[in-house]
């Protein structure tokens, strides 16, 4: 176990690499200097600048410089306002998104299983059919969509939620709801398949041949196994859930980092959103091993 | 059905009696057009390209054309009502199919032209292009396609064309990796071996013997993706990083009515509406496809 997790980690060290650099070369592409907005400024200020952002350097040299500080947690500097590090409002506004994140992913998970394993368990029966139709439209609304009608129906029209802000109980509701419901039609879906195909394996028939009632199968015996495909997609609902944060916390005024990643790109901040993004994609990629390491405690048979 | 029929007895001719083998295309049309619901999506989604092309035909306005009474409810005159500088919302949505159709189709184009060789190259080939293949495919996937397309329209500026380019950079991963793990499976079954035995070169047996097994997944694939590079390009829109005004991008308009949703919800209905139509209708062909694809559903 602790081998296998040494050689996971380090297979993520030349993702981790490539990612930063493709993202590197990305925004470092973007034609003509940030300095060359044609604001008025004596030269040697311009010049000063770019030194202090090292853009006098050459390319290597740069992303050798900027990868030095992203290894010691320093993810850069906004270049639109000079001073303000990334990493400062990854601090400051990351947890605000990792609790909107952690209850869409409660939402997710907490109505799709349960949705999925009743329509496996009644399978082409009235309730099936209801939580099927249910998934299909839920997984196709988009979730900003889905914020807008809950905005207005249930909080314009009958005020039963607040429109918008953070920290109450009730202000969560809405936006938690708004990003995990399409993925709890997802996981409803998925669930579905899985207990179907498990509750046919010869060790279930196993299980009904020497009596257990199919309560018993579905809990102690199918649920388990179903449970796998579920956790391989866990790792894809967090990036999901992380980019529908860029529009959620817009739409509900959530002060999370998704605003910060989207206003980063409309202001040109370059160096923002290199930042932000290599964060994003770190996170994802250590979310990664985590799902991996789950499967391995999950199933004992898998092993690397 | 006791045998276990995998999908390429599909391509071969029935031994085992049953219906008579007719071809595969006639199987495959006999078995979706018993999945009515993807058949109202399929005329569902040619509705929305009719309206697309013959936009300028069936709008009272151009997109664009102010003068109206702005934010009227829908009547007669404006069947979606107008919107706060007057426009006809009508006019709007149905140029805004013009833009999630480009993008769609256009984005998917890219994706399966970048995607479809390398997957090939690499399941078939191997060794070096496999592992060049799966370690940039790796890289890819540890960011999500909407923050790859946000690096790309970073760089390139937002436009149409942009945004397109974008998304179909973002995706083509996806495809790259069905196709390989197709063409992997494929050239190890037994018509590969006797075209090798009769001395068909390695570039004819991908060709003729291979790929055409690839096409319906990658079909299937490419219906979802349409979907989601609609759902992409609304989203990105959405958040003002997609077609700039006056362009009347479905996620543009959502977002601009958004703001007069209490006294004026019909701006963000209709197209919403639209968009989660067409998305629901993609997500339902696609699955009647796969379905249709597979002999097993008989």
């Amino acid at each position: 176990m602790g081998h296998y997790l040494a050689r996971r980690l380090l297979t993520l060290i030349p993702a981790w690499f490539g990612v930063t650099l493709l993202a590197f070369l990305f925004v470092h592409s973007i034609p003509g200097g940030p300095f060359d907005t044609g604001a008025v400024r004596p030269p040697a200020t311009t010049a000063l600048l770019e030194a202090h952002y090292h853009l006098d350097r050459s390319l290597p040299v740069q992303y050798v410089l900027y990868m030095r500080g992203v290894l010691t947690g320093d993810l850069g500097e906004s270049i639109v306002q000079p001073g303000l590090r990334v990493s400062t409002i990854v601090t400051q506004r990351f947890p605000t998104s990792a609790e909107l994140g952690a209850a869409a992913l409660v939402v997710a998970f907490g109505i799709g299983i349960p949705l999925g394993l009743i329509a496996a368990v009644r399978r082409n029966r009235l309730a099936d059919r209801l939580v099927m139709v249910g998934a299909t439209i839920g997984y196709a609304i988009p979730n900003f969509i889905l914020s807008i009608l809950f905005i207005l129906i249930l909080g314009l029209r009958f005020h039963l939620f607040p429109l918008g802000g953070w920290g109450r109980p009730s202000q969560v509701v809405l936006p938690a709801f708004a990003l995990g419901l399409p993925w709890a039609s997802f996981v409803a879906r998925l669930t579905r398949a899985s207990v179907i195909e498990t509750l046919q394996q010869n060790y279930i028939r196993t299980a009904k041949a020497k009596g257990a009632g199919p309560n018993r199968i579905v809990i102690h015996h199918a649920f388990r196994n179903a449970l796998m495909p579920v956790t391989t997609v866990s790792a894809l609902l967090i990036a999901e859930l992380i980019t529908g944060s860029l529009v959620i916390e817009s739409l509900f005024s959530i002060p999370g980092m998704g605003r910060y990643l989207t206003n980063s790109v409309l202001g040109s901040d370059y160096t923002m959103t290199l930042g932000l993004i290599i964060f994003y994609a770190t996170l994802l990629l250590l979310a990664n091993v985590v799902v991996d390491i789950a499967y391995l405690w999950l199933d004992p048979r898998v092993r690397y | 059905m006791t045998q276990t029929v995998t999908s390429t007895d599909a391509y071969v001719p029935d031994l085992l009696g049953g219906t008579p083998s007719s071809s595969t295309w006639a199987d495959f049309w006999r078995r979706f057009r018993r999945h009515r619901l993807a058949l109202a999506s399929l005329g569902f989604l040619i509705l929305v390209l009719v309206v697309a092309i013959f936009a300028p035909l069936i709008t009272p306005a151009g997109y664009g054309e102010i003068g109206f009474n702005p934010l009227e409810a829908p009547s007669w005159h404006h069947i979606m009502g107008t919107d706060e500088l007057g426009r006809d919302s009508w006019s709007r949505v149905a140029y805004g199919a013009r833009i999630s159709l480009i993008v769609g189709f256009g984005s998917q184009a890219i994706a399966l032209a970048i995607g479809v060789p390398l997957g090939a190259i690499a399941g078939f080939y191997g060794n070096v292009a496999d592992t060049i293949l799966m370690r940039t495919t790796d890289i890819m996937f540890s960011l999500p396609a909407i923050l790859v397309a946000m690096l790309f329209l970073t760089a390139f500026g937002t436009s149409v064309e942009v945004l397109m380019l974008a998304i179909g950079f973002a995706t083509w991963p996806t495809l790259a990796r069905l196709v390989r793990a197709e063409v992997l499976r494929t050239k190890q079954l037994d018509f590969v071996e006797a075209a090798e035995s009769i001395g068909c070169s390695r570039a004819r047996i991908l060709r003729v013997h291979v790929l055409p097994h690839t096409t319906a997944p990658v079909i299937v694939q490419t219906t979802f993706g349409i979907s989601q590079a609609i759902f992409t390009e609304a989203f990105l829109s959405f958040i003002g990083l997609g077609a700039q005004p006056p362009a009347p991008s479905w996620g543009r308009l959502l977002v601009d009515g958004f703001e007069y949703l209490r006294t004026s919800p019909h701006l963000v209905i209709f197209p919403g509406l639209a968009l989660f139509l067409t998305i629901l209708a993609l997500n339902t062909l696609g699955d009647g496809l796969r379905d249709a694809f597979d002999p097993q559903s008989d």
